[in-house]
């Protein structure tokens, strides 16, 4: 018989393990229907110990974002734009467009957060969700208007042009987890968000649109 | 020495460094960029931004959500 023996946890630990547990438990049951002494029983913890982890269901959402990477990707991506003085913009709209795609392609959690956050109208989860978005999708916009500025782009609203980009990137990646038809998921994430982002680029040209 | 001012209040990064970027590239060495940012990432990114672009973060300070940076272009 293996004689269990409960380990103890760092605090680092324990914060993670919550996380994953919260995690598991959100996207299994939606955000409403998970109460803190559900995720307290999973962790094998108290109320009190989750609590003081995180004192709101905001910071527990938060820590969740950080946890599926949603941000560090991001802040790789930061790296890029912030010391590379002539980034290519393709190629980071292309790094984060297959970022999207890899996480909701293996992490279905993920995916499944933001529709419980949409269906239940939770307006912590759907408002963090929704600030993390709106960071992509702002900076969408700034590099639309920069090279509409420098002529590249045609003229247009440059929030328009980058919400249209988000909303199509974002329905692919629900169509590559829920349509049955195959095809949508032929393409490994980094051509699909090739194609999305040639795509995207081509219908904003200046020079493009046209027909032959 | 010249100091510009940069508003970037309301903008979430990447955006406040993207323009501060642009904003060095646009003054001589020596000169003063003052950014107002209020996003709290801002106070990572422009320290590291400063380290690693080989300009120097004057001064830094926060006023409740506000948070204000003294860069100036190049070594001080």
């Amino acid at each position: 018989m293996t004689k269990h023996r409960r380990q103890k946890l760092s605090a680092v630990e324990r914060r993670s393990l919550i996380v994953h547990k919260a995690i598991e438990l959100f996207a299994q049951q939606g955000f409403r229907a998970t109460r803190v002494k559900d995720i307290a029983e999973r962790v094998g913890t108290s109320d009190a110990l989750v609590f003081q982890h995180f004192p709101t269901k905001r910071d527990l959402y938060d820590a969740i974002l950080d946890e599926l990477c949603a941000r560090r990707h991001f802040t790789e991506v930061e790296q890029l734009l912030y010391y590379t003085p002539e980034y290519d913009v393709e190629d980071v709209l292309q790094r984060l467009s297959a970022w999207l795609l890899e996480q909701t392609d293996t992490e279905p959690a993920w995916l499944r957060l933001i529709l419980y956050a949409a269906l239940e109208q939770d307006d912590g989860a759907a408002g963090l969700i929704e600030e993390h978005f709106q960071r992509i999708i702002d900076y969408v916009a700034y590099e639309v208007a920069e090279g509409q500025r420098s002529g590249k782009f045609k003229p247009g609203d440059a929030g328009v042009y980058a919400r249209d980009f988000f909303s199509g990137l974002l329905g692919l990646s629900v169509m590559r987890t829920v349509a049955r038809d195959q095809r949508y998921r032929l393409d490994s994430p980094r051509t699909a968000a090739a194609v999305h982002v040639a795509t995207f680029l081509r219908g904003i040209a200046a020079s493009g649109g046209e027909r032959n | 020495m010249n100091t510009t001012s940069l508003d970037c209040s309301g903008l979430n990064c990447p955006l406040p460094i993207l323009r501060l970027s642009k904003a060095i590239g646009s003054v001589k060495t020596g000169d003063r960029i003052e950014l107002i940012a209020t996003d709290p990432g801002a106070i990572k990114d422009v320290q590291a931004w400063a380290n690693q672009t080989g300009n120097t973060l004057i001064e830094s300070r926060q006023d409740a959500q506000r948070y204000t940076f003294v860069v100036a272009k190049g070594h001080q």
